[in-house]
This record gives structure tokens, sequence and C-alpha cells, in this order.
């Protein structure tokens, strides 16, 4: 049945427009863009494409178009140095390829090779080996059924791990085909969103990917603190690091709740330790020691404790030699140790596919998120009401959280995660000989520069278009000082309203100018892949083997100008396509020195930003660059919401299909408050499990 | 015995303790009056695990026996070749069939199916925990597991790639992958912590109340979830194993006769080289003072994509990708030199462990280290002729210095069972295994061509310079491969 509707469906495809698809756009478009290398004798790649200049042979050399599609989706023909066809035209050519060459690829050429290869052990008949039936797919429409087998496939044929050694062989071209149509059925399961899935099934996979994930140390600390009212001694927990809980961590947590509980009764132990005294002991003189435990169970469990759960610890106070109240310290102990405490638990309880986190485990996860330590008061009474399952009101408890200084603990791991910058805490530092002035405070006072700018987008209902074009800078005495600006002094941070074009935006945060640059120089490759990558998302692969640095082609041309040898190197064929991308804007910023200092000159050398793009397209400095960025608005603003989604959710994987649909009417104008709002109220912050469309793992 | 100290570190400060005798006397034997049974040294087994495979030309020794050629991967062999086994023909069936590293990374050292089902089934216990087994509760730590890439929770699949260690069929032993952390948990640091015997007591006290409240959780986690949890409590246990083992009389018949220099602790940020040497300082470290037999470390995750691009020139890509050379020149001949690195570091193990004097020996002398991968061929991923390296002598149990050639086929299990048996194991079989590894001892393996003649080149390896404890900057590193003239003459005997 499925098959007639779609043979009928193709009829009625060639005789609507197919034809005429052909005739008025897709040959015409071809031969204009592809014809000059593609065709005759010596047609680059060995792909002559004049010799489809029949429709009918057209159509009956799937094999080739699946190899034009690729090159066509990726934009990677016509090359950049050629005309360009228009996205219409593209899209024609696609469209062609879709609904005539590639009607039946399936069954006239796909099937048969895997009926050759493949079906003798991976079919009914050869017992499904590991796990695998391929005859399961009849027909091109079950293709997509597949979807998550086919990278697998097409990984262990690549690896030549299949066929096994001890059977038929393709040959060379059938493997290609096969790779080839592969890779497409691959892009093609990535970019159609065509196909809702049902969110409410959740796949064993999918499930997988849920974890209860243990505290870092800082998130440890600070849970502490809110308990205790007392500061971890330093030097007893190591710095945040994966998510290992090795022995040496448990041990070190062990000794940091012993120690601060011991603390926590000791009279001098301070105003803050007192406090949470008063509120949890002394307050409540009738109160029993299970009933002091249930409510620090309450702040450190981040939920309501049964009495069966904290009966072991009420137990340790009854058998402690201790007077009341230090007799509570092993209870203490033992609720900061028990894996309650150690991790934010999210419990599955055998509901299977009930995507919802309950109030407890939201209001941590947005706590934990927002200020790396356990809800506060108000939160937790949000919890305790169920309140906070409403939009509004989890919408309301982040931006009022958002408002909070501790809201800079996630600003800056958001800045680190955007712009890239974490390297600046490592190993990558300005040589200290020329750049006396950057020292830790320096480095401190950028990174809380960039992380100030990102919150107060997301916090004070600015648009979008801040994170390019602000007008403004937050910064402290000291970043004003290394800007120049006047009249701003001491350590807080403030709004400046700046003027002159040269800050207000990521590209003039000095944090991003010193990630990319390097030690004792700026760099314009550095810069420009900053840009393209972190900034506009766009892949640029590494460099091909065998290609000589630029620092190593340099040495035989000591008096060129950086511009000169990049234009050098450009002109290596394998180096241009990517190179011709990231110079030209690297190039705008070359004002700003490695430190991300305003520069008049470059040692004795004029300062050379001027960029020229392949299309032609030329600007200069920082006011060029700018609108650039403004009229790539949409990716940048695309780039950012994946992030700040990808740090909310603290997971990759989300559907590519839901991340269209959430992100789907972003504009340039949308406030920042409105995109935090949309991800916090999303089903990928709110659910435990979720499905993927994403292949494999 | 070490005296009574309170906390887990300042008991394996205690254990450093117990050794302390004045540096003089520290390469010398124990003076006479040391009971001679007591101090006879126990064996001890250290398992490194390289990932991607080998480039076999380059790894294959064409003669066999003791004049065994040193193909371009293995010629940082050289100095130590007398204290070597290359094997030839061992097999792991139960991975000739099954996705990519996967299904044969997590039974490397079990031998048996990987199931990637919802749940991560290694099929048995590895060899490493099954000796581990034997000797629980005579050493403060049960085993010491190695690695440098942080796991990630995930699914079977994706955790198949990362453990190689098992206590049982689903129950993986995670990894240390930090060395400064590692290097904490051998070394006490200076910390403070209460110093009584109450002190401990309580602490015991607690952390048994944590595992038994943890009961009550498990059962409402998933799978990853249990993972995590697991690795959680497992580690809450060895803390408290680590206490408890202090708190009762030392179990240990053996009193290391040398004591190691104080340490230092691994640098602050580590390059790759640094990060490999540290770790395998620390397995030195665990077997000198006999805080543990039993030790692996993962010089990386399977399926690793690790740039060498810092260590290796030329080498600015993914590890994974050179290994599917896929018949490329160039290809090929970054992912033999990738390989070669790793096989100098298994070298600069060997050797620390040669220079360590004990119980009238080298501590190389009784010890048993492995080398090996998941596969062979890392272009196209078989399970046979896997590319394994024995060192050290068993405690007279094993000659060194040759190439074992075997039949195919012969299952690696039988290598594992044999090493087992040596150390007290008492299970006839191990995973696939038919019988324990002949030859080991002496003789040629059953159904092997006769030895090729030794040649005469061999002489020339003391040349070649050591890996030197202490790191160094990259460019002298590559001068110290073993490139020299003599060496290579030795592969083209």
């Amino acid at each position: 049945m499925i098959l007639i509707l779609l043979l009928a469906g193709g009829l009625l495809a060639d005789l609507a427009g197919g034809e005429t698809a052909w005739k008025t756009t897709v040959w015409p478009t071809l031969s204009r863009f592809c014809l000059d290398c593609h065709s005759g004798d010596k047609a680059k790649g060995g792909l002559d494409l004049a010799l489809l200049a029949d429709e009918k042979q057209a159509k009956d050399r799937p094999d080739l178009w699946l190899k034009i599609a690729r090159q066509l989706d990726r934009k990677q023909m016509p090359p950049a140095t050629s005309p360009q066809p228009m996205d219409n035209e593209r899209k024609a050519i696609r469209t062609w390829i879709d609904q005539s060459a590639h009607a039946d690829i399936y069954n006239k050429r796909i099937k048969p090779l895997l009926t050759r290869y493949c079906y003798d052990c991976h079919s009914p008949g050869g017992g499904n080996k590991g796990g695998v039936n391929l005859s399961y797919i009849e027909t091109q429409a079950e293709v997509g059924n597949l979807a998550k087998l086919w990278p697998t496939v097409q990984q262990v044929i690549k690896d030549n791990e299949m066929p096994p050694k001890n059977r038929p062989e393709p040959s060379p071209s059938e493997r290609e085909l096969l790779g080839h149509w592969l890779t497409y059925q691959i892009d093609l399961q990535q970019v159609d969103c065509t196909k809702k899935t049902d969110t409410a099934t959740m796949s064993k996979a999918a499930a997988s990917h849920t974890w209860s994930r243990p505290l870092s140390s800082t998130e440890y600390a600070n849970t502490i603190t809110a308990l205790l009212g007392v500061d971890v001694p330093a030097g007893v927990l190591s710095k945040d690091g994966d998510s290992s809980l090795s022995p040496i961590i448990i041990d070190e947590r062990l000794d940091a709740a012993v120690l601060s509980v011991d603390r926590f009764f000791a009279a001098d132990a301070g105003v803050a330790a007192k406090h949470q005294r008063d509120r949890l002991i002394n307050g409540r003189p009738s109160a029993s020691a299970a009933a002091v435990l249930s409510d620090a169970a309450r702040i450190v469990w981040r939920r309501p404790a049964a009495s069966a759960e904290v009966a072991k610890a009420a137990q340790k106070v009854a058998a402690s030699a201790a007077t009341w109240p230090a007799s509570l310290g092993d209870g203490l102990v033992l609720l900061l140790m028990s894996p309650n405490c150690q991790m934010l638990v999210e419990p599955v309880d055998g509901r299977k596919g009930q995507a919802l986190r309950d109030p407890y485990a939201l209001a941590a996860r947005l706590s934990y998120l927002l200020w790396q330590e356990p809800p506060d008061p108000p939160l937790s009474a949000a919890a305790d009401s169920k309140a906070i399952l409403a939009d509004d009101e989890i919408a309301a408890q982040a931006a009022r959280m958002l408002r909070d200084p501790r809201s800079i603990r996630f600003a800056r791991r958001l800045a680190r995660n955007y712009l890239g910058i974490a390297v600046l805490g490592g190993a990558k530092l300005p040589d200290p000989k020329r750049f006396p002035q950057f020292d830790e405070a320096l480095r401190q006072s950028m990174e809380d520069e960039a992380a100030h700018f990102l919150m107060s987008i997301l916090r004070d209902g600015r648009p979008l278009s801040d994170l390019v074009d602000a007008g403004y800078v937050w910064v402290d005495g000291r970043m004003a000082k290394h800007y120049g600006l006047p009249g701003v002094t001491g350590d807080g941070f403030r709004k400046v309203a700046v003027r002159d074009g040269q800050r207000g935006g990521i590209a003039g945060l000095a944090a991003v100018l010193t990630a990319t640059s390097y030690p004792g120089r700026t760099s314009v490759v550095m810069r420009g892949k900053w840009l393209v990558e972190q900034i506009l998302g766009d892949d640029i692969p590494p460099p091909p083997p065998n290609v000589p640095t630029l620092e190593e082609s340099a040495a035989d041309n000591a008096n060129m100008t950086m511009r000169q040898r990049l234009e050098q190197h450009r002109r290596k064929p394998e180096c241009a396509s990517c190179h011709q991308r990231m110079d030209p804007l690297g190039f705008c910023l070359e004002k700003y020195d490695p430190i991300g200092r305003i520069r008049t000159t470059d040692g004795s050398l004029p300062i050379d930003d001027r960029a020229e793009l392949i299309s032609g397209e030329s600007f200069t400095g920082m006011d060029g660059l700018r609108t650039y960025l403004r009229s790539n608005n949409q990716k940048i603003i695309d780039r950012f919401s994946r992030k700040l989604l990808g740090q909310i959710c603290e997971r990759g994987g989300i559907p590519e299909c839901d991340i269209r649909d959430l992100f789907a009417d972003l504009s340039p104008a949308t406030t920042g408050d409105a995109l935090f709002r949309r991800i916090v109220t999303s089903v990928h912050f709110r659910q435990r499990f979720f499905t993927t469309d994403s292949p494999g793992r | 015995m070490p005296t009574l100290q309170p906390t887990r570190r300042a008991m394996l400060r205690g254990t450093f303790a117990a050794l302390a005798l004045p540096w003089m006397e520290s390469l010398q034997p124990l003076a006479a009056g040391e009971p001679v049974a007591a101090s006879k040294p126990p064996l001890r087994l250290g398992i490194c695990y390289f990932p991607n495979g080998v480039h076999p030309p380059s790894w294959y020794p064409k003669a066999t026996g003791a004049g065994f050629d040193l193909p371009f991967s293995l010629e940082p062999l050289a100095p130590v070749r007398d204290d070597v086994l290359v094997f030839s023909g061992l097999d792991k069936a139960a991975s000739h069939r099954g996705d990519g590293h996967a299904a044969k990374t997590a039974n490397v050292l079990t031998g048996f199916q990987v199931s990637l089902g919802s749940e991560l089934d290694a099929g048995g216990p590895s060899i490493d925990q099954a000796v581990a087994a034997v000797h629980a509760g005579r050493t403060p730590l049960r085993s010491l597991e190695l690695g440098l890439d942080p796991l990630y929770p995930g699914d079977s699949h994706h955790l198949a790639h990362h453990l190689i260690s098992w206590q049982a069929p689903k129950r993986p032993v995670m990894r240390e992958t930090d060395p400064m952390r590692a290097w904490r948990r051998l070394n006490g640091s200076g910390e403070t912590g209460p110093a009584s015997r109450a002190a401990a007591t309580r602490r015991v006290s607690l952390l048994d109340d944590v595992l038994a409240d943890a009961k009550g959780l498990t059962p409402r986690l998933g799978y990853a979830d249990k993972m995590k949890l697991g690795e959680y409590l497992d580690s809450v246990r060895s803390v408290e194993a680590e206490l408890a083992f202090i708190q009762r009389a030392d179990p240990r018949e053996w009193t290391p006769t040398t004591k190691p220099e104080p340490g230092q602790p691994p640098p602050a940020n580590p390059t790759h080289a640094q990060q490999v040497k540290a770790m395998l300082d620390l397995m030195v470290l665990a077997f000198w003072t006999d805080a543990t037999r039993v030790a692996t470390f993962m010089f990386a995750s399977d399926n690793s994509h690790r740039n060498f691009g810092a260590i290796i020139p030329g080498a600015d890509g993914s590890h994974h990708e050179f290994s599917h050379y896929n018949g490329e020149k160039n290809r090929a001949g970054i992912f033999k030199q990738i390989v070669r690195w790793q096989v100098e570091h298994y070298v600069y193990l060997i050797q620390r462990l040669a220079a360590i004097k004990e119980g009238g020996g080298r501590l190389l002398d009784h010890s048993v280290l492995l080398f090996g991968s998941g596969f062979s061929d890392g272009n196209s991923h078989q399970a046979n002729n896997l590319p394994f390296i024995l060192a050290g002598r068993g405690g007279g149990s094993i000659a060194t210095g040759r190439h074992l050639r075997y039949l195919d086929g012969t299952p690696l299990c039988n290598l594992y069972l044999a090493i087992g048996k040596q150390m007290g194991m008492t299970a006839e079989k191990f995973g696939d295994s038919t019988g324990p590894l002949p030859a080991l001892g002496g003789g040629e393996p059953p159904g092997a061509p006769a030895p090729s003649p030794k040649p005469p080149e061999s002489k020339a390896k003391t040349e070649d310079k050591p890996i030197p404890a202490e790191s160094k900057p990259k460019p002298q590193e590559s001068k110290a491969l073993p490139t020299s003239g003599p060496v290579k003459a030795a592969t083209k005997p």
C-alpha cells in the first residue's frame, strides 16, 4: 500500500513539475555552475556531469546524485572561489534529486548490496547476528525506521570491520556507493523535523542519559555552609574537577563534614553559625533530635525526609557520648555524607516514561544551576507547595535568583562555556615581560566583566542583539583603567555607556581578545576562528596533515607582514577554504593588543584592520565587524541560545528538532529574560529523561 | 607492623613509616636476623592497557625465541629485552563479533562476550580482580585502578570503552583518573585529621551507616544513575576498608626491604607525558610499599581521540583516526609512532621496577607486568593475534627474553590463567581458557616453528637511554627516542 502511494506520488510529482523543474532550473543551474570543471575527459574528480544532460539518464545515476546532494547541502561545491548558485536554485536541485533520482534508490541500488553482503548474517534466516536485522527494511519509505542503526553500519563498513574477513567483499565502487548513501541517510535524519517524535516514549538509550550527578566540591562546600553557617576550611576539598567520586574525594568530603560540624558547635564559630544554631536547635527547645535532623535533611537533601530516612542519624545522636546539642554532630555528618546530599538524585521510582521532575528535584536543579547551593527558603516553599511546577512561578523564581549577586557563579560558567575563555585561567597567559600588568586580579576582572555582561542581557530585559552591539560595558575600577574609561574606581561592577564604538559587545571583551592571542602577539587566525566557530557556530575542520604551520612557513619570509604571510598561506588551495573565512574577520580586531587594549601601532608597523571577504564585501575594524556580525545576528543568537540551553539543562543530546522548535521565533529583538524563561520553563529543563533523534550514543 | 594511626591518609603515611629505615640502608638487603620466611616478597600484577590496537608490521617480530627482532613500535624494548616476553597468536574469541571498540575493550581482561544491552555486562570478573580477590585484606588497598580519561555517565556502549576492571560481570571497578588525586590517595600529604583511634572508629562507623542508608536509594534509580551511586558507595567502602585495615594488626607477611624516596606530587598542569609517568610512578610506589599487589592502568580509554601533536611531529589529529590508516603510508607512520610512544612508557615502568631492590633481587623479578590492547590491527579491529607483552620474572616462574609464537587461536585467557595460578588463584579455568599457557617458564610453545637464531646486533642495547624519571621538556623527550643505528639494525636480522 505504501509502495503504491509512493509510486503514485513520484508519478504525480513528475507530471506536476518534475520535468519542468529539470528543464527550467535544475539542468540550467548545473550547466552554469558546474560544467566548467565537471565535464569531458578532464572532468574534475572524475565526475562528468555532461553525461547527465538527459533527464532519463540523469535519473539513472542515483550514486552520483548522492555525492552531489551532499556537496550542495554543505555548500562545498561550487568552490568558494567560483560563482555561486542562489539558495532557491540549490533547493530546486535538491528537490529534484529527492523526488526523481532518488525516488527508489534503495530498491534499485542499495538493497541488492545489502542482500549480497549483509543478509547472510543480518536477517532472520542468518540469525540476526549481533541483534541486527537489515532485511527488515523492505522499501525506501522504511529506511528511516533504522535511523539509529545507520551510523553504526557506516562505521563498521568504513572501519573494514564488515563484512567480516571470511565473507565476500564489496568492490570499491560498491563500498563507495554504500558509503555515500549512508552518509546521505544520516544527514537526512539529522535535518528532517517533519516526523515529530513522541516525547512520552522513553527509549533505553535516552533513559541512560539521565544521571543523578554528584555535587562538585564548590557545591558541596556551599551546601555545608547553607546548613551550618560555617565555611569549610580552605584546602580540605580539592578543586572542582570531573564528576569522579574516587575514595580520595570521599575521604576529603568526610573530613569537610566532620571538621565543619565540629566547628558548628564551637562558641566562636561566628554569626552565621549562631544564626543556623538558633534556627535549627536553640530557637525550638522542645524539638527532638529527629525533628532537628529532619529539618537539616530538608536543607541538604533538598526535599523532606521520611522519618525512617533519618532514623540512623537519630540513633547516632542517641548513642553519642556528647551533650546536647553537640551530640547532634555525627547525625549531621551522616546527613551530609548520604548520597541524598552528595548527589542530585533523580529517582525513577519505577515509573518509566514519567518525564517531569518532581518539584524538589526541579528546585534543586535550579538552585545549583544558578547559585551552586541548595534552595533558599522562598524556593523551598515553592517546591513544598508545588507552585514551582507552574511556568510563571519557576520563571519568577529564576528571575529573582538571577537578580541575586550569587548568580555570578552561573554567569562565570556561562562566560567560560559560551565565549571559550576558560583557557585564560589555565595554560594561556600573556607574556609577563611584555604585559606585567596582567595578573590574577586582572584575569579575574576580565572574566567577571564577561560574566556580568552576559548576565545583564539575561536579567535586565536587554535584547539579544546586545551580544554584538551593546553601547555599554560592565566594568569595575580595574577594567575601566584597562579600557581607559574615566570615573570608575573600586571593586564593584557597574554598567557604563561607551560611545566610541570600540567596546560594547562580545568581540570587544578583553577576556576574549586575550584568550585568542598568543602570549606575545595577537593572532588573526585565532580571533577569526573564534568568531567563526565560537560565535557564528560554524565548523572549521582541523588543518590537513603535512601542511606547514604559519610559523614554519614564515621562517623564510621574515620580512613579510602578517597579512602578506597569511595571504601566501591562503594561496595553498588546501588552506584557502578555511582561512578565507577566518582571517578577514580576525583582521578586524587587529586594533586590540594581546591583552585587549586599543593600540595604534603593532610594534613599528601601522595597524592594518581591513577585511576583504571572498564575496568581495569589505569592511574595516570593529565598526565593520559589528556590521558584519549584525547581518549574521540570527546565527549568533542561535549559537548563544544553544549554549545556554545546554548549560541550563546540563546536557547535550537534546533532539535537534526540539531545539529548532524551542528557538523557532527568536530574533535579535528577543530579550534575554524571555529566552531564559523559555528555557527554564521548557520540557528539557523540567524532565529527567529525554528522547533523542540523534543516532548512536 | 606500622604504628596505628587514625585517618586513612595518616595510615598510608604509616605504611611508609614502617619502611622508615635510614636512607643509606635502603638499597641494602635487611640486616641478618630478619626472619627469612617473613621477607619473601609477594608477587605483583600490573596491567597496562593501550587503546586502538597496533600497526601490525611495526609490532610483531618476525623471529621467535631469544633472537627476536624489534620492529619499529617495539624498538624501545631494546634495553629491557631480556626482561620481556613478546606474544603472538593469542586470541580473544569472544570479541570476534560485536561492534567497534566497545565489544573488545570491556572484556579485554575477562575474556567473555560483552553484552551491550541496557546494562553493560563483561561476562565475568577480570583477571586483575580475580587475583585481587585472592589477596583481599592482606594489603591496605585491594587493588589500584588508574586511567587518564574521566568517565562520564552514558549508556552501556559508551561505558564499555572505559572499563576493563570488573569485580563481577555487571560491576566495574572505577578508575582514578586524576594524577594528583591518585597521588594523594597513596601519599598522605600533610593534611591534618583527628589523631586518635577513637576518631578512626568514629569514621568507620559513620561510613558504615552511609552504606546502610544508601541501600534504600539504589532501587529507585535508573541504570546510569545506579552506576554513579555504585561508584560513590564503592569509594565509601574502600575508605572504610582502608580505615579498618589499620585498626587491626598488619596482616602483611612481607616487609619491604627498601624505602621510596620522599615523593613529589605530580606537576600542577601536567603534559600528557607527565600524566602517564605520574600514574606509572604511583603503580611503582604501590607495589614497592606493598600498598596493593594488583594495579591496572589505561593509557587512554578505547576509541581514544587524543591528539599527539605536541608529542609526535605531524601527529596533529585524532589517535583513533590515525589508527584507521587504511593503507595510507603517512597515517600508518604516525600511528606506529603513537604505539611506540606508549611502549616507551611501558619500558619506563619496567626500568623503574628493575631499579628497585627487594628481597635479594629486583622488584621486577617479583612482578608480572602486562601491556596490551583489545584488538590487534587498529585499522580492522581483529581480536586475534592480540598485541601483548609481559615483563618480569613472576617470582622466577617466567623465563623472559623471548618472543613466543603460539598457534593461532590460543586463548589469551590461558595467559591469564597461568598468571592467576602463579598468584594464588585456585580455579582451573578463567574466561574461555583451555589450560594454563605453556612455555612461559621455558621451552617452545606447542606446534610452534623452531626459534630463530639470535642476531648479534642485540648487544648494542645498552646505549639506549631510558626515559628519565623526572619530566623533561618536549624537544629533549623526542630526542630520547631510541632511533640510533644499532637498534635499527636489530630489526633486520
